[in-house]
């Protein structure tokens, strides 16, 4: 019996955790948490590590509250290569009305890192670029930050 | 073993949302509950799925799609007293990752309102709110989904 295969998307996936920087800095590690299951990155000190050999989509949604009357804050956060000692992708930019409100973007910082580009392995986290009046979440309805891990085909 | 001669044209994407507005919880006091309150799916367009019960379920065991779910709605409804913009969480049912909640705050852009999971099924809930009312905005209770490989 011949069974023809049915389309699948080739790429695997991992959506992990994320928790909340040790303070509310420039600069300062947003950290990644879990184990991934299907993809064969790998996470260690908050940090997630890629491979040569395939490519990589990375999404880390961030999730925030801000000034505990207000609920005000402004804040942008962008992927960081470790490895590289630079940003990359796109940032992630969140805003509240009063606080730089003019500019507007998707609240989800997000890179594509090329098999090419990864010399064995790469390291990357996500840091505070800039923030004002950003602060932890202390309520569930502020939902849960997440990163997506997607391995895609070199 | 059941085998469709024609999978192979089969498409790897999954679309469903819901065709009408739904009522929504609603809530005004300043502390948050947790209402495990099922959103509407009624519709499902692109890919190989059914809807039971609200809930997306793939056609073929061992399939597993990497799902979104989005919801916009409207708190300008007439209740005594207004809420505060809307700001509650939505979430899918079962996840095999390892969160799959995103925030939904109108008014303001400081959390990513998608949430996502990785699953044979897909069925979106409203959980915490802080401050809800009014409906959901037809068709934009929506899932999308694609399948992939485990």
């Amino acid at each position: 019996m011949t069974y023809t295969s049915r389309p699948i998307a080739p790429f695997k996936i991992d959506i992990l955790s994320a928790g909340n920087p040790s303070s509310y800095t420039a600069g300062q590690k947003i950290p990644f948490t879990g184990t991934p299951n299907n993809t064969t990155a790998s996470v260690s000190s908050g940090q997630i590590t890629i491979y040569e050999g395939s490519n990589w989509k990375l999404e880390y949604s961030a999730i925030f509250q801000g000034d505990a009357v207000t609920g005000q804050c402004q804040f942008e956060i962008q992927l960081y290569s470790v490895t590289d000692e630079d940003y990359i992708g796109h940032s992630a930019w969140g805003t509240t009305p009063n606080q730089n409100n003019l500019r507007k973007g998707r609240v989800v910082a997000s890179a594509l890192i090329l098999s090419s580009e990864i010399s064995t392995s790469k390291v990357i986290e996500a840091r505070i670029v800039s923030q004002a009046q950003l602060a932890e979440p202390t309520y569930n309805f502020n939902g849960k930050p997440t990163l997506r891990v997607m391995e895609l085909p070199a | 073993m059941s085998y469709d001669p024609n999978r192979s044209e089969m498409s790897e994407f999954i679309s469903a949302w819901n065709s009408s507005n739904q009522n929504l919880p609603y809530r005004v006091e300043n502390s948050e509950a947790d209402y495990n309150y099922t959103l509407n799916l009624n519709t499902v367009g692109e890919g190989d799925s059914t809807i039971v019960s609200n809930k997306i379920t793939l056609a073929e065991s061992g399939l597993y799609g990497f799902f979104t779910g989005d919801v916009r709605s409207n708190s300008d409804s007439s209740p005594s007293s207004q809420p505060w913009g809307d700001l509650y969480e939505i979430h899918f049912d079962t996840s095999d990752g390892d969160d799959s909640a995103g925030g939904n705050v109108q008014r303001t852009n400081r959390n990513d309102d998608q949430c996502y999971s990785i699953s044979s099924t897909a069925e979106l809930k409203v959980g915490y709110a802080y401050q809800i009312g009014g409906y959901t905005l037809s068709p934009w209770v929506r899932v999308l989904g694609v399948l992939i490989e485990r």
